[in-house]
């Protein structure tokens, strides 16, 4: 089987969809002929069984970070052939890094074609380093100021953890700072992050792969009306200017009271309601990110 | 501070060099979203006074790279490695294309006259020394053009033009560009394109200094 590939769902925010996008992710993935796996790791509260549609699985995730069971002993079958899935766990626990490394290399050895992390909201250092290791990093924004904003803490916390981590032995200096620094006292069209890293640390990306192979991709949830259509490109535009980052709008979705009921009758809303809008658009951008978009993306990284 | 990442133009609106004229369009009305006040996707990023600033950049690059000549003037300096938006000008840009070659303005062809000729409104334009917003406003709706089709001959926002003609300065761009679109403006109206532009921004810049004083 070729390498697997591993999804995250983040956000900086708690209740705007991770779950939701990440079940339906999941059922879209395994209907296109993927072996899927669905992994709750929301470390404050599982609810992925409840967007899956499954009734929640005694064997859950801390078997595996307290040692008491092997990740394949972990999986559940689903309602879909090809889609399975880790129950989450409700013991909050002091969980480390290196329990993060040790999950996601027993993952990538599970033969699956696609495993998909569900997160919790925010950015303890758990998610950060499990979205490091991802290869696609999907973050659900909503239209609403305090989600954008924990999103963009989300989106800082992330790329000076990457960085960190990356070059541990040639930048000495906290780099939060750093960009506070830059955000008191930067010039619009001049200078970017990117730059002021440069002259406060000595070091800085030349190509932004060096950071992030793919770029993070956000997605508009809870959409209610056309305006709330610019907000993606606003993002991407943004973060280009403000960090020298390139983001990938990936879509929008609609906000569609159908989610709720799926949610309320525990029946994954794809296979529910899989006429309505919210249903077509979901696809769509299913479609976009398994096809177009990642072939573009891995042959520009190529080049 | 070091400083190496030049934003050019192009790197403002977010479009690359082979993007077509469309992209480049389509690319400037999102930018032109993105840093308008209040917009959510500044939340903590960007303050007001840098959302301002930035909107001065996005309406400067689009001013050069919206028309075709002088974008074709900015890429070969691009290519002699003049990058910086604090290096290039519109200005500039527009006065070297007036010495290399008349400017590429919009073709008229499609505005054939359609309205009725009125001998004394006729007359009334020709003797116009004042070409204020309104004035502008009725010589359009005399020759029957709709602000959509003198947006779309123009390539300038038909939210500039409603501006344009209500002399509503909080709603346009800096002078320079209020200059450049009154130019286009006058010429597809078929009037004085010295006379009138001189007459506009002289009242233009009174109603901005009656609004601040
Ligand atoms: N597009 C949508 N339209 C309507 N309701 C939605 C939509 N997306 C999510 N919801 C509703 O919002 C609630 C939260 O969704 P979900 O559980 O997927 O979010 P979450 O980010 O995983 O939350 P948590 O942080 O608690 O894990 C659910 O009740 C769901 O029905
Ligand atoms: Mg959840």
């Amino acid at each position: 089987m070729a390498s697997t590939r591993i999804w995250s769902i983040g956000s900086g925010k708690g209740g705007v969809g991770k779950s939701f996008v990440a079940s339906s992710l999941g059922v879209s993935l395994s209907r296109m002929n993927q072996r899927t796996l669905l992994i709750d790791f929301d470390l404050s509260g599982p609810n992925l069984h409840t967007a899956l549609g499954e009734p929640p699985a005694r064997k859950n995730i801390d078997h595996f970070l307290s040692d008491q069971a092997s990740l394949s002993e972990l999986i559940q079958t689903t309602q879909f052939s090809n889609l399975f899935f880790i129950q989450g766990t409700t013991n909050p626990g002091d969980r480390k890094i290196s329990d993060v490394q040790r999950l996601v290399a027993e993952a990538r050895r599970l033969p699956f074609n696609e495993i998909i992390f569900d997160l919790g909201p925010g950015s303890q250092e758990t998610y950060l380093e499990t979205l490091r290791h991802s290869d696609e990093k999907l973050f659900i924004v909503t239209p609403e100021p305090p989600c954008i904003e924990k999103n963009y803490r989300l989106i800082e916390n992330l790329l000076l953890y990457t960085i960190k981590v990356l070059n541990f032995d040639k930048i000495n200096v906290p780099l939060k700072p750093v960009l506070e620094q830059y955000r008191e006292a930067h010039l619009p069209g001049t200078t970017t992050f990117r730059d002021h890293l440069k002259s406060a640390t000595g070091w800085t990306w030349d190509q932004e792969t060096e950071i992030f192979p793919n770029p993070i991709r956000i997605i508009v949830n809870q959409v209610r009306g056309d305006k709330d259509l610019d907000l993606g490109p606003s993002i991407r535009l943004v973060c280009k200017h403000f960090f020298s980052l390139k983001i990938d709008y990936s879509g929008s979705l609609y906000f569609d009271n159908a989610v709720w009921q799926s949610f309320r009758t525990v029946e994954p809303m794809l296979m529910k309601y899989p006429f309505s809008p919210l249903a077509g658009q979901f696809q769509a951008m299913a479609r976009k990110l398994l096809t177009s978009d990642l072939h573009s993306q891995s042959l520009r990284a190529v080049v | 501070m070091e400083m190496n990442t030049k934003f050019n133009y192009y790197d403002i609106l977010e479009v690359n060099p082979q993007s077509s004229q469309n992209e480049v369009t389509e690319a400037y009305s999102r930018a032109r979203i993105t840093y308008s006040g209040g917009n959510p996707a500044l939340y903590t990023i960007f303050t007001q006074k840098e959302a301002r600033e930035y909107l001065r950049l996005v309406e400067e690059a689009y001013s050069v790279l919206g028309n075709k000549s002088l974008r074709a003037l900015y890429d070969q300096k691009l290519g002699r490695g003049v990058t910086g938006v604090d290096q290039v000008t519109y200005e500039q840009l527009l006065q070297e294309s007036k010495i290399t070659r008349p400017l590429d303005l919009p073709k008229l062809g499609r505005l054939k006259p359609e309205y009725e000729i009125d001998e004394s409104f006729e007359t009334r334009i020709r003797a116009e020394t004042q070409f204020s917003g309104e004035f502008l406003r009725r010589v359009r709706e005399y020759k029957h053009v709709t602000l959509e089709q003198l947006s779309a001959i123009t390539k300038v926002s038909s939210f500039y033009i409603h501006a344009i003609e209500h002399m509503e300065a909080q709603n346009l761009p800096a002078p320079v560009f209020v200059r450049g679109y009154v130019i286009q403006i006058c010429r597809v109206l078929g009037l004085d394109e010295k006379k009138g532009p001189d007459s506009y921004m002289k009242l233009f810049r009174e109603t901005l200094a009656a609004a601040s004083g």
